[in-house]
């Protein structure tokens, strides 16, 4: 029956004005996130003076690929390229394994003490050692120079524990009842059902620490000397760091290659941001409904 | 069943990247031998511990394919050295030094501390982590140390000497000379863009008026012909060491060394001090002076340069490096201090002939410590000098018609390291091996153009001056100098170079002068310099 009586409540459309106005803001908001990608994309590939004088703005002065051809070149590019891929899966794999084995206990509803338990995990949530005290630890515990230096100490992530045991404690008491009538162990009740019900937190867990891992320098910067085992975002920091060095404080001799060094590097900066954020550009937007769950999970409690 | 395998499988994958980083981790530890001499009876194994060079092209780790590490392996062999080098990249050399140094746990023999600021260096002395150097000099070396401490060098031992007479670090030795025996300084001075001048037909400004109103006609005749008025005189406000300064007069910094004199000035003190910011105000007011770099960095400087909008820098006399970066190229002629207030002669000012600087200690692990200084013997000495920063005769460097050495040019840092070309310096130099040069003027002025050679050549006996390195001049000070320094000069020098710059905008009255320098005493400055003058006093006193 197409009746033609007005729905009061429906909401108005075809508003012209209004529509421009909000596809405006629209596109300025996008404008401004966009731009500083965009605006490093045109800065890597657009000719080196015209880069050096900082004079591409809107759209590629030039075309010279010669920086990408460099980096794709460097043996340690794809050294630092093959380290963070270690890195990452490494230590989201353990992340999401220690969170899992670090909250389930919490949630067991007669062990003893759990409560203190969890008031003493916030502890260290505010308040670390400091570099000197955990370069030592490191060093004493033989993973100086080594991988585990990045991974380990990153391996254990009381947040993460709080968020997965926030959310161990919304699965119905009744499910896990009934797997203990049924003769499962705590161990078969964990991996066998609880896990399988959980994928949407540890999602967000592994996220969180891919985007984490993938992005963190200064561990390497610390505990890593030896630049065979540097993760991608330390090559990128070394870049950026060479050029930043104050002409006055050198001498004639020593001013002259600070100056070449400084004007190769203007370029090669931006080509390795491009080269170093691009993956995990692309996995963004696969991942982006757990990245909005992420942000709700363990804000309601019941 | 299924549930089962998959978490099998999951735990296997784990297992899996598990074992990779332990095939990773375990074998790739940097440690890379150094010489290996069987024959040698003697052979004493030293751990040395430094940054890498910053060179892209030339590398420490492909040294055995330069024929100038051939030379220095052999000596070392001599030496009775086998040397495991430790190098960390060296932009990340900074952190990791300082926290491996304040841990206090697995150190080398010899280390390279020049990232670390001498109070620590002298609370790391005090702990016992570096040992003091001059007992086991007069022991064990062979007196190749001394020569080049004592006659050589003879600035070396006074900025290197703590203030308890002991001497912790060895140092990089630098010194410039002329025709073989003069002292060569190089000046710091306000550059002009020459092609510019010539291109109006503009006379090189002789005072400071001219050089302001040249400065305008530049700006009113669109001298890079982009039909904009934007050529502009790059000068920070904010701080004394851009050279139009010193033509009023003034010293290099807050306190500036008077060589000459032997005394400690304050450019605040300074009889030229008020014109010196009537003319910066007036360099403001034309609109010559760009007031957005004040406090720039060099990147920020470096692309005014290239879009080709800077007339007036203030640089080295003999620099060659700004030029090629300057779109469309062009040619800066630097100037003679110029006469710009009456009764005040100008002074230049200059790079010190003399450079000592970066630290290299051995430290309380070294437990073959004639060794560590049999390495430094061989370090200091005049066939290692001349491998560092000449390299090889024939190879690297020749000698002209009048016996000086001059470098044989022998293409960029990449073809260089495809011949196999280079001296020492890039390869080793700033690494775990000082850098001792004897660097000559004649080299220097064969690569610049005419107007560079003549305005060098004037400087090197120009009087008055004042030094870039004021530092240079003063001896370590100790805990309580340095603490008060420290302290005073943190408000200080905020304080400072606020206040320049206001008066240079003119946002600042010079009415009221009396009480900008009673705020300035009340910061300190006084009790500064006599602190530096102390300084000052100690460092000519120690032979």
């Amino acid at each position: 029956m197409a009746s033609i009586r007005r729905n009061p409540n429906k909401i108005r459309e075809g508003s012209i004005v209004v529509d421009i106005i909000l596809y405006t803001i629209a596109f300025i908001i996008c404008l401004i996130t966009l731009y500083p990608f965009y605006f490093v994309i045109i800065m890597s590939i657009s000719s080196p003076q015209e880069v050096a004088a900082m004079n591409v703005f809107w759209y590629p002065k030039g075309f010279n690929l010669g920086s990408y051809e460099l980096i794709v070149k460097d043996v340690k590019m794809w050294w630092a390229y093959s380290n963070t891929l270690i890195y990452v899966s490494a230590g989201t794999l353990l992340n999401c394994l220690m969170a899992v084995l670090g909250a389930y206990p919490l949630t067991v509803r007669n062990l003893k003490g759990r409560k203190w338990v969890v008031a003493y995990l916030l502890i260290p949530m505010y308040f670390g050692g400091g570099l000197i005290p955990s370069y030592l630890l490191v060093n004493k515990l033989g993973l100086y120079n080594t991988m585990f230096a990045v991974i380990i100490p990153g391996m254990v992530s009381i947040w993460n524990i709080i968020l997965v045991r926030t959310f161990f404690t919304t699965i119905p008491d009744g499910l896990k009842e009934s797997a203990f009538i049924d003769g499962a162990s705590h161990l078969q009740l964990l991996f066998k059902i609880i896990i399988p019900i959980s994928k949407p937190i540890l999602a967000v867990i592994a996220i969180y620490s891919i985007v984490g891992i993938w992005n963190s320098w200064f561990d390497a910067l610390v505990y890593l000397p030896n630049e065979k085992l540097h993760p991608l975002q330390m090559y990128l920091y070394r870049v950026v760091v060479q050029q930043s060095v104050d002409l006055k404080m050198l001498s004639l001799d020593d001013a002259k290659n600070a100056v070449a060094n400084m004007l190769s590097n203007i370029q090669l900066k931006y080509a390795i941001i491009v080269f170093t954020t691009l993956p995990v550009i692309f996995t963004y937007p696969f991942f982006q409904k757990y990245f909005i769950k992420g942000a709700l999970l363990g804000s309601l409690k019941e | 069943m299924k549930r089962w395998k998959r978490s099998l499988m999951s735990l296997m994958a784990a297992v899996l990247v598990f074992g990779t980083i332990t095939a990773c981790g375990g074998g790739e530890v940097k440690k890379e031998e150094g010489s290996s001499s069987a024959e040698e009876k003697t052979v004493s194994k030293l751990k040395l511990l430094g940054p890498t060079g910053s060179n892209k092209y030339i590398k420490f780790e492909e040294r055995e394919k330069y024929p100038v590490w051939t030379e220095v392996d052999k000596m070392i062999q001599e030496a009775g050295l086998e040397l495991e080098y430790e190098l960390v990249p060296n932009e990340q050399y900074n952190v990791v030094i300082q926290t491996r140094m304040a841990s206090g746990s697995s150190l080398p023999d010899i280390v390279n501390i020049s990232a670390l600021d001498n109070t620590t260096v002298l609370n790391l002395a005090k702990q016992g982590v570096l040992l003091d150097l001059n007992p086991l000099i007069e022991q064990y070396s062979n007196g190749n140390i001394k020569k080049m401490y004592d006659q050589e060098f003879p600035y070396a031992k006074k900025t290197t000497t703590s203030p308890d007479g002991k001497m912790y670090w060895f140092s990089d030795l630098h010194k410039k000379t002329y025709q073989d025996k003069d002292p060569a300084p190089v000046a710091l001075s306000m550059l002009i863009r020459k092609d510019w001048l010539d291109k109006l037909n503009l006379p090189v400004p002789t005072n400071a008026q001219e050089y302001l109103d040249t400065l305008k006609a530049l700006r009113e005749q669109d001298a890079n012909g982009n039909g904009k008025q934007d050529e502009v005189l790059i000068y920070d406000t904010s701080k004394f060491e851009g050279a139009i300064a010193q033509w009023f007069g003034l010293g290099t910094d807050i306190t500036a060394v008077d060589v000459e004199n032997k005394t400690v000035v304050s450019p605040w003190y300074q009889e030229g001090i008020k014109d010196y910011f009537r003319y910066l105000q007036q360099l403001v007011k034309e609109g010559v002076l760009d007031t957005s770099l004040i406090g720039a960095t060099g990147e920020q400087k470096q692309q005014k340069i290239s879009e080709n909008q800077v007339a007036s820098i203030s640089d080295y006399n003999l620099e060659t490096y700004l030029e090629p970066t300057i779109n469309g190229g062009g040619d800066f002629l630097p100037l003679m201090p110029l006469q710009a207030a009456d009764h005040i002669t100008p002074a230049a000012q200059l790079e010190p002939p003399f450079l000592v600087w970066q630290k290299y200690a051995i430290t309380k692990e070294c437990k073959d410590v004639e060794a560590a200084i049999r390495f430094f013997d061989m370090i200091y000495s005049e066939e290692y000098a001349d491998l560092l920063y000449w390299g090889i005769e024939g190879q690297t460097y020749k000698r002209d018609e009048n016996g000086a050495k001059v470098y044989i040019n022998n293409g960029s840092d990449e073809e260089l390291a495809k011949s196999g070309q280079v001296t020492g310096r890039p390869l080793f130099g700033d690494t775990v091996f000082p850098r001792v040069q004897f660097a000559n003027l004649e080299f220097e002025l064969s690569g610049v153009s005419k107007g560079k050679a003549d305005h060098e050549l004037k400087m090197l006996k120009y009087k008055p001056y004042f030094v870039n390195m004021n530092a240079n001049y003063l001896a370590i000070p100790d805990d309580q100098q340095l603490e008060n320094k420290t302290k005073i000069l943190t408000n200080l020098r905020t304080y400072s170079e606020e206040l320049a710059t206001k008066l240079a905008l003119g946002q600042k009255s010079l009415d009221d002068w009396d009480d900008y320098i009673s705020e300035l005493k009340k910061l300190g400055l006084d009790q500064l310099m006599e602190i530096d003058q102390q300084l000052l006093d100690r460092y000519n006193s120690i032979e």
